[in-house]
């Protein structure tokens, strides 16, 4: 057994006719924070996709520890430890803040009720509106309860599909505390963004994606530190 | 959609065998194959509207039935002027202004719920057609006894009820018609129905507005279904309220899907698979037990034809 | 005069609560399986005549009623292993094809059993003196109690899915598919319990509506298209927009059937649908987002 958490290698997606992502290789070792930085449209989501099983990959292996998921249900990759908050957040606006906690599958090894203790101590924001509507909370309040849905399975790891999207600099700020304190927890924390600066208040490590392809890698410092690449890779295009 | 040197040659035999079955002298059967090019004509206006522009119609039975009632008002209850060619312009005219009416208020809606639009249309014209609450459908009894004079086109007469002399004429209908719908889904005009059914979305943010394409879709799949119902009225010299009853559009839905969504030729050879059983089934199976060979047939077809008749390994080698 | 509006505003609201309960089948597989079950109507037949055939060999009425969902639910799950589950990566399309080849042969399969002919039960209980808004009357005592289990039924429909987790789970699912698998969700496998349950609910209106409509062969093929509008208009995997679609539409037929024939007032309920439909394009409790 590889000391990866997930391991993807040679990865190969499409949508319909499109090739998406190709040949794409990445592995996160057990309690890191790691971002997929890139613009928009390079693939990105179908990476986290992919990895969910929602879109299987035509070619390729997802190892999660140790064991091929590619092409597994999406049910399944969820029981084996692995949720997502998925971009733009997909709320069930129908149902109140309590009935999207119950919705996730809690594995048997835990109570429901020690989840959600857990859960309401990382969100007290959540805890007084256990019963509203979930599309009556603020976006940034959607966001919280979002990962706290994720996080009511118990993962070990954590997929976050452009988290701080579309959110005040307030709701910014609490969703980088509330990943931080995720990874605290000890769970691994895989992140899609279009933002470098944001992203680096969190990861220790990144990787840049290109056309479906992993174009760059490297810590969160190394990055920092290399302007020219953040041009390259992220910055306005001429 | 291109063909290939193969499937044109395929083709070419299948008309072929269509324009000599005649020689064989049974009326049943051309009476049989006139029905099956019928259907094949409204199965291909149906694929216009959902094979190539992807909008779903559960009540297509409209435009199929109301162009005949309006050729039943042209020559016997109201004009009476039995002249064949006013009377499939009518049922034409008809089948299109109606398809651009009810196109235009169900395309508010989008989705499922516009096809229950389509749904509640044909309901309500099915229920009007039944009550005839201004003396111009005779109800449940239908309309009779259409004596239409013989159609003249050129020097060439076609007595319209002899059943060879209808065929040819039917046959004649559904080749210009597959042309010219096959022509009309190759056209911009086309790429644009293409693009409601592909992405709607992106089209909107092209700056097209999709719906007078919609409401287009729907008025040219209407004239061509009216002049399917045309014909039918012909074939069987009578106008009946079945022809309205939402049944009739669930079954080109079928047969549509069936044959394989967005290729023309599919429709038209699962019309035929179905309006060939049917009445074999019927006729050696009493009691109404043709029903469950029609069943087990809906059924086997979707299992193990996956995406309709003619998208088989077989047809699709020959397609491509 | 006051009494026959009476009386029909209650005969409304005794099928409109049927046409609701079969309805919220017919949405909740829809949302959950993007499944139009064509096949719903059959199984609310085979409800009626399971009642029959249990009332004609032991004499019970209400046995019948309790045998009817039962085995309902269970040709239900036959019908998941054998049409719906093999076509469930299909275009949402091809499945009701088959499905009306089901409804089709399960038509034809009743009338070799029982022939065309209606089978009438009889209607248990008598009349009972009614007097409200200074009308005085009689009313069938049976209606009530369709009435009431009616209401019982949906009730517990809501309990499944606002108090039990496999409910909530399925409300998400029809919001929501790909987020509800992502958090560990089968949702084929709550697709083919929901199947089982709303297959049994529809057997279960069947039966109740026998001794008030009779059962006869096409009473499921006639009645689909409304359900369907009905469930539609509602929203999908809404309860409370199937009652108010199902009672809407059963009122706007019984009271305007005292002023005009069956047909006109079948064409007034039609054009209310067709007003809510296109004033609401996205059904009564338009939350829905599948299916578009």
């Amino acid at each position: 057994m590889s000391d990866y958490l997930l391991q993807l290698e040679d990865v190969h997606t499409y949508i319909g006719m499109a090739h998406i992502l190709r040949g794409l290789s990445l592995a996160l070792r057990p309690g890191e924070a790691v971002a997929l930085l890139g613009r928009n449209g390079e693939g990105k989501t179908p990476t986290i996709k992919t990895i969910m099983s929602l879109l299987p990959p035509r070619r390729g292996t997802v190892l999660f520890q140790g064991e091929n998921i590619a092409g597994a249900p999406t049910h399944q990759v969820a029981s084996k430890g692995i949720c997502v908050v998925p971009k733009g957040r997909h709320i069930f606006p129908a149902l109140t803040v309590m009935e999207h906690l119950r919705v996730p599958v809690v594995n048997k090894k835990y109570r429901r009720e020690d989840m959600l203790k857990q859960v309401f101590a990382i969100f007290p924001e959540l805890a007084e509106r256990k019963n509203q509507p979930a599309r009556s909370l603020s976006g940034g309040q959607q966001q919280m309860l979002v990962i706290a849905r994720a996080l009511m399975t118990k993962p070990r790891l954590l997929l976050l599909d452009e988290p701080m999207e579309g959110l005040a600099p307030v709701a910014v700020k609490r969703v980088i505390e509330s990943m931080k304190a995720v990874k605290e927890e000890g769970i691994t924390v895989f992140f899609a963004s279009a933002s470098c600066e944001r992203a680096l208040a969190v990861a220790g490590r990144v990787y840049i994606i290109e056309k479906g392809r992993i174009v760059y890698e490297g810590s969160s410092p190394e990055l920092m530190a290399a302007p020219e690449v953040q041009q390259k890779y992220l910055g306005v295009r001429e | 959609m291109s063909l290939s040197p193969r499937f044109r040659l395929l083709l070419g035999a299948a008309i072929l065998v269509l324009v000599l079955l005649p020689l064989l002298g049974q009326p049943y059967l051309i009476y049989l194959l006139t029905m099956s090019l019928i259907f094949g004509i409204f199965a291909m206006a149906y694929d216009l509207l959902y094979g190539f522009t992807g909008l779903v119609s559960f009540g297509h039975s409209v435009f199929y039935g109301l162009p005949a009632y309006a050729m039943g008002m042209v020559a016997v209850t109201v004009f009476k002027y039995p002249n064949p060619l006013v009377m499939i312009a009518a049922a034409m005219l008809t089948g299109l202004v109606l398809g651009c009416l009810i196109g235009f208020v169900c395309t508010f809606a989008r989705g499922i719920y516009m096809a229950l639009v389509t749904f509640a249309f044909a309901q309500i014209i099915e229920l009007l057609v039944l009550h005839d609450p201004w003396g111009i459908t005779q109800g449940e009894n239908g309309i009779m006894g259409l004596r239409a004079a013989p159609l003249s086109l050129g020097g060439l007469t076609v007595d319209l009820f002899s059943g060879v002399g209808l065929y040819y004429l039917v046959l004649g209908l559904i080749i210009a018609s597959y042309l010219v719908i096959r022509a009309l889904v190759n056209s911009p005009l086309g790429d644009v129905f293409k693009g409601i059914k592909q992405n709607e979305e992106r089209l909107l943010s092209l700056g097209y507005n999709p719906r007078p394409y919609k409401v287009a879709a729907f008025g040219l799949s209407g004239m061509f279904a009216g002049l399917a119902g045309a014909m039918a009225v012909f074939l069987n010299n009578s106008i009946v309220p079945s022809m309205v009853d939402w049944a009739v559009g669930a079954e080109i839905l079928l047969i549509t899907i069936m044959g394989g969504a967005g290729t023309l030729i599919g429709p038209i050879a699962a019309a035929f698979l179905i309006i060939f059983a049917e009445s074999y089934a019927a006729s050696y199976l009493g009691g109404g037990n043709w029903v469950y060979v029609m069943g087990g047939l809906y059924i086997a077809v979707v299992m193990f034809l996956p995406g309709g008749i003619f998208r088989t390994r077989y047809l699709k080698k020959a397609f491509v | 005069m006051t009494s026959l509006i009476i009386t029909q505003i209650l005969n409304g609201l005794t099928i409109g609560l049927i046409f609701a309960l079969v309805a919220i089948g017919l949405t909740i597989v829809m949302g959950l399986m993007e499944v139009v079950n064509f096949a719903h109507g059959s199984f609310y037949m085979f409800g009626g005549y399971i009642t029959f055939f249990v009332f004609s060999a032991v004499g019970s009425f209400w046995l019948g009623l309790v045998v009817a969902p039962v085995a309902c639910a269970i040709l239900g799950l036959g019908l998941y292993y054998a049409i719906i589950r093999p076509l469930r990566k299909r275009h949402p399309l091809e499945p009701l094809v088959a499905l009306v080849g089901v409804a089709m042969i399960c038509r034809q399969l009743i009338r070799n059993i029982w022939g065309a002919e209606p089978k009438l039960l009889p209607i248990p209980f008598g009349r009972v003196q009614v007097s409200l808004a200074g009308a005085e009357f009689t009313y069938p005592i049976y209606f009530f109690v369709v009435m009431g289990v009616g209401v019982a039924a949906l009730l517990a429909l809501y309990l499944l899915f606002r108090k039990s987790d496999v409910g909530i789970r399925c409300l998400a699912a029809i919001q929501d598919r790909d987020t509800a698998m992502s958090m560990g969700v089968n949702v084929d496998r709550i697709g083919s319990l929901m199947l089982v349950i709303v297959m049994g609910v529809a057997g279960l209106a069947g039966g109740l509506v026998g001794p008030i409509f009779s059962v006869y062969p096409t009473m499921g093929l006639e009645l689909i298209g409304l359900l369907f509008v009905i469930a539609i208009v509602g929203g999908l995997g809404s309860i409370g927009g199937a009652v108010i679609a199902g009672v809407t539409i059963a009122m706007t037929k019984s009271i305007s059937s005292i002023f005009v024939s069956g047909n006109i007032s079948d064409i007034l309920a039609y054009c209310v649908l067709l007003a809510i439909l296109l004033i609401r394009p996205r059904g009564i409790m338009g939350l829905a987002t599948v299916m578009e």
